[in-house]
């Protein structure tokens, strides 16, 4: 397959990863611990666009404080929609980043930078990018985290799983979602045992 | 919204290929041939695309001062392009063509004349209005090979990625979930399996 079919017909896995935002919202209120990076904070917030990742004329808008949380978006879910863009807001390392994303090409817009402490033209300039190149690579990390789980047999096995009864309105237990988020080397670890 | 003000929307590139040696002698020469060039009244062409100065869309005098900053070369890509209200060349169009038809003393114009006039009419309606202009700035870390492009729009991509390619010789992929996967997966095993991942079905049983 050429390499313009696999990114056509992959980009549904971006609207999976803010669905797992979505969870890791509800059970850890947004905190997601980065293998390596310490934590970050996401709150999904503001607006929220699901389409039919099958018939992408099929969309749903909403605007709101928590648009997570409505009817409208619950229904959605369960018809089978998935997330294609999102507002976040996302807090690393004291600095908080408000932006929203597109689940299918991963762009950000309307990015609202963390204040800005440098004073001079190109000082400004450098700070405000690499602020930019920050927030991008922040969400780039939740990506890789969540592909880990995504891609390995722990997806099948057990986050689906977990997943489809989240949408049925069954909570998921935090003991439970650090278990399947642990790094491979600590899940066999913990088996060996 | 650009790089330089407010806040930021961008679409965001991976720069594929090697940078040569001496990148600020080689790429501002590169720049230089691509530079964005004024439409003049009277030429044929209907559109120019070429680089500016990041934030400044008249400032067309390129140094390496106002292209390299730190890590990044900045640049604005500026398309200018004649396009009247169609309402208004049509409008223009019959009232040319009645004078000559009553100057002429004709009832019809001929093939030859209806083209005339229509160049005419263009001619005039350019010395009347100038052009259309659209700016949208590009920031590109080199050590990183990255780009921003401060527009979502699909055709302002399009003309990127080609001024791109014929001025730097390098390709432009964009971002998306796949090339975002292949770039942070470090593991080979969940690489091919990127290749092969298929939808999930969130809702089944619901």
């Amino acid at each position: 397959m050429e390499l313009v079919d696999r990114i056509e017909t992959t980009r549904f896995l971006g609207g999976e990863f803010v669905l797992w935002l979505w969870l890791s919202r509800d059970v850890t209120d947004g905190l997601i611990q980065l293998p390596n990076h310490g934590s970050a904070e996401v709150f999904l917030e503001s607006a929220l666009t699901l389409i039919d990742p099958l018939a992408d004329k099929e969309r749903v808008n909403i605007r709101g404080v928590d648009p997570c949380s409505t009817l409208e978006a619950d229904q959605a879910l369960r018809r089978g929609k998935l997330p294609r863009k999102v507002g976040l807001r996302v807090v690393f390392e004291q600095n908080e980043w408000i932006c929203t994303l597109d689940a299918s090409t991963f762009a950000l817009s309307g990015v609202k930078l963390p204040a800005l402490l440098s004073e001079g033209e190109e000082e400004h300039f450098h700070e405000r990018m690499r602020l930019f190149e920050q927030v991008h690579d922040l969400v780039q990390r939740l990506y890789r985290h969540f592909l880990g789980v995504r891609l390995s047999p722990v997806w099948d096995a057990e986050l689906l799983p977990a997943m489809r009864r989240w949408l049925g309105g069954e909570d998921m237990e935090r003991e439970a979602y650090d278990a399947i988020h642990q790094p491979v080397s600590q899940r066999k670890v913990r088996r060996k045992k | 919204m650009g790089a330089l003000n407010g806040s930021l929307s961008a679409s965001k590139f991976y720069v594929e290929g090697d940078l040569p040696k001496d990148v600020r002698r080689s790429y501002m020469d590169r720049i230089r041939l691509r530079l964005f060039t004024p439409l003049r009244v009277d030429e044929e062409a209907e559109e120019r695309v070429g680089w500016c100065a990041m934030g400044q869309a008249l400032d067309l005098e390129l140094s390496p001062d106002k292209v390299f900053n730190g890590p990044y070369l900045t640049l604005g890509l500026r398309i200018d392009r004649y396009r009247f209200p169609p309402a208004v060349v049509k409008a223009e169009l019959a009232n040319a063509a009645r004078t000559l038809r009553e100057k002429r003393g004709q009832e019809r114009l001929s093939k030859n004349q209806k083209d005339e006039v229509a160049q005419r009419v263009k001619l005039g309606l350019r010395r009347r209005y100038p052009p259309g202009m659209q700016v949208v700035d590009l920031v590109w870390n080199l050590d990183r090979k990255e780009l921003f492009f401060f527009s979502q729009g699909a055709g302002l991509r399009e003309r990127l990625g080609a001024l791109f390619e014929l001025s730097f010789g390098l390709e432009l992929v964009l971002d998306s979930p796949y090339v975002a996967g292949l770039r942070t997966l470090a593991d080979k095993a969940l690489e091919a399996r990127l290749k092969d991942v298929t939808l999930s079905a969130f809702h089944e049983g619901l």
